[in-house]
């Protein structure tokens, strides 16, 4: 029984990507590694039919370049089948707006909103850690380079906001008749100066990461994971991750599939920031 | 009138026939020798006209090009003679003419064997060093690797001549991969046991040794 | 902050449709991606002898030295292994010590024919570079007979510069391909 339903997931997962030929100096069956998505940069070309069955670059003009009809067959192929959920309705409908013949939707290395999510480990005072790096594709004069936007890191999170009686700390009106001499009991108690800062003030963390790496408290010791989060389907969110495993669903594929509206959209990026506003 | 003065008168008279005469016999002298020069003149410019011709012709039968510096200075020669004859000036026009063609054709003649002879030890210096790379190549053992090495590295004027590899050609504009040397190319050959382009051109030193190759990738 | 903001959006949109026209008609890449191919078969073959107990020390280390000059400086492998998410890094120079002095007694270094070649993309230094995936299979023995296998997926960092050099008095044009960094998994498979 499992040699029929495995020669059934072959046969369906292996359909555009298979390549059953072995040449060269190997030994074993290829098809596999012609089935998974090896790098980012693939899933973005068979996202849009961008790559032949073999992974050769397709351009304007050449048979299967952007072809919606393959696109239908092909998407499905790049959803994480053995680890994830995906509401099937959520999913048709991702995969038809995608692959509209009037309005197709294609990804853009380039200018698209998209952007990577990079756990760390790292030693905060000599102490293990986790920390959250958010970077995005920033294009230059001259081609286009990663960068730094956001950092989330739990210690630092729990430095701010974390006392419910600060919310009625303040600093009077007429403190200034004072010379603000009340800034002392402000700062004898530094545990919740934050609370004194303007409406709506949120800590930047990328600021105090830098800080805390100058001053040497902290410590990068290597990448955890990484993953990438994509707004650029209109009314949808989903994100990617890589899968080592053996079989044909493997490498980059879509982890998570939503469908949310602009306020749900601002609600996870919050989420996805570990921010609150 | 006396006689004394008849006399007188009449030896003047024959003195001046006399002289008279004379001078139309040294006249006559000259001219005859006048004549005799103007004749022998003659006959030698008439042999100079019919030698300068001959050399001439003979300058213009000429079917070969074994002769060009030979003809040339006989041409100047006959030049030289200063000869006015307007059958002899033709001639010389004709026969610089030739000997300007046979100049032009001598160059030619002497290019293309230039270029055959090229092309000949190119031809079998690139089956040479094809063969020796694709040898170097195919051998498996390291010590043997490193005399094939050693046997072709002469055939170079040094072990730093640079070895420029074609990738690809668009409009004429070459792209090369980046410049080596013939001896890191060599040993590049010994390890990765793969010869994968052609002898595109060669240039040599005037030793005969090759001071500069350009591959072609084949792929 | 606006006008830069207004400027950044309109560099990204013009460089979507810039990048395409920017430079290498797609024959050339092709004869680029051959090129850099060229260079990682280079390195799989040197890896083979490097690695290999049949090659001899003196050759095994006048071949480190080639392999090494196919990077950039301070190129380094990043290695991780089955069931760790550890990632150690080597600069290359170091791996490949490390890999002439495995004690095995027999070592075979194969490649499967697969790689996957990325687009190339502009850096903000004037070069290109782009990533190529291939996958190396490894089997060790030791002198007691015990195998040690393992297949891993190197994700080999390509840098691509146009030169110009002169030869012989005239000005050539060349590319100059150089790996840089080094993802090196071990695989599922």
């Amino acid at each position: 029984m499992r040699k029929y339903l495995l020669l059934i997931l072959i046969l369906l997962n292996a359909g555009l990507f298979v390549r059953a030929q072995v040449i060269g100096d190997l030994l074993e069956d290829e098809s596999v590694l012609y089935a998974e998505t090896k790098q980012v940069n693939q899933f973005f070309k068979r996202f849009n039919a961008e790559e032949d069955k073999d992974g050769n670059r397709l351009y304007e003009g050449d048979p299967g370049f952007h072809d919606n009809n393959l696109r239908e067959v092909s998407l499905p192929m790049i959803f994480d089948r053995e680890t994830s959920y995906f509401n099937k309705n959520i999913e048709e409908k991702f995969i038809a707006d995608v692959t509209d013949k009037k309005n197709p939707i294609y990804l853009q290395f380039h200018g698209g909103e998209w952007f990577a999510e990079v756990v760390i480990y790292a030693l905060y005072y000599g102490r293990s850690a986790e920390a959250h790096l958010f970077l995005k594709l920033q294009e230059e004069e001259v081609g286009s380079k990663w960068v730094l936007s956001r950092v989330y890191f739990e210690p630092f999170n729990a430095l701010f906001f974390d006392n419910p009686s600060g919310v009625d700390k303040f600093l009077h009106p007429m403190s200034h008749e004072l010379d603000f001499m009340n800034l002392t009991k402000v700062f004898r108690d530094h545990s919740m100066v934050e609370y004194y800062a303007y409406d709506n003030y949120l800590p930047d963390y990328l600021s105090i990461f830098i800080y805390e790496m100058k001053m040497n408290h902290l410590k990068f010791e290597g990448v955890k994971k990484v993953k990438f989060h994509f707004f650029q389907v209109d009314q949808f969110y989903f994100m990617i991750e890589e899968y080592n495993r053996s079989g044909f669903n493997n490498g980059w594929l879509i982890s998570k599939l939503a469908e949310i509206d602009e306020k749900e959209k601002n609600n996870l990026l919050n989420t996805i920031y570990h921010e609150s506003n | 009138m006396n006689l004394t003065v008849l006399k007188r008168f009449s030896k003047v008279l024959l003195i001046a026939i006399l002289m008279a005469g004379t001078a139309g016999m040294t006249g006559c002298k000259k001219k005859k020798e006048l004549a005799a020069a103007e004749a022998a003149a003659a006959a030698q410019l008439a042999e100079d006209i019919t030698k300068a011709t001959e050399m001439l012709e003979g300058i213009l039968s000429d079917n070969t090009l074994d002769n060009i510096d030979k003809n040339e200075a006989t041409l100047e020669m006959v030049k030289s003679m200063n000869l006015q004859d307007p059958g002899v000036l033709n001639l010389i026009i004709k026969a610089q003419e030739k000997l300007d063609a046979d100049r032009l054709a001598m160059a030619e003649l002497l290019e293309a064997q230039r270029l055959e002879e090229e092309r000949r030890l190119k031809a079998n210096t690139d089956n040479v060093l094809n063969k020796q790379f694709a040898a170097l190549t195919g051998e498996q053992d390291f010590e043997k690797s490193n005399t094939i090495i050693n046997n072709i590295l002469p055939m170079f004027t040094s072990t730093e001549v640079p070895v420029l590899v074609i990738i690809s050609e668009e409009n004429g504009m070459k792209d090369y991969d980046k410049p080596t040397t013939i001896e890191k190319y060599l040993n590049y050959l010994k390890d990765r046991k793969a010869y994968k382009a052609e002898v595109e051109n060669i240039v040599y030193d005037d030793s005969g040794k090759i001071k500069e190759l350009e591959l072609r990738k084949i792929n | 902050m606006k006008k830069i903001s207004i400027i950044i959006f309109l560099l990204g949109v013009f460089n979507i449709s810039t990048f395409a026209q920017d430079d290498i008609s797609p024959e050339r890449k092709l004869a680029i991606d051959s090129l850099a191919m060229e260079k990682i078969r280079d390195l799989e073959k040197y890896i083979a002898i490097i690695g290999s107990k049949e090659t001899p020390a003196s050759e095994a280390q006048r071949v480190i030295e080639r392999a090494t000059e196919l990077f950039m400086e301070e190129s380094e492998m990043g290695v991780s292994k089955l069931g760790s998410d550890k990632i150690n890094n080597y600069p290359v120079r170091e791996y490949f010590q490390r890999l002439m002095a495995l004690n095995y007694d027999k070592v075979t270094i194969t490649w499967f024919n697969i790689q996957y070649i990325s687009d190339l993309e502009k850096m903000p230094d004037g070069r290109w570079v782009g990533v190529i995936t291939i996958y190396q299979r490894f089997e060790g023995t030791t002198k007691e007979g015990l195998k040690y296998k393992d297949t891993t997926k190197k994700d080999i960092t390509v840098y691509v510069e146009r030169k110009q050099t002169q030869i012989s008095g005239r000005t050539i044009g060349f590319w100059d391909v150089l790996l840089g960094d080094v993802r090196v998994a071990e695989t599922k498979k």
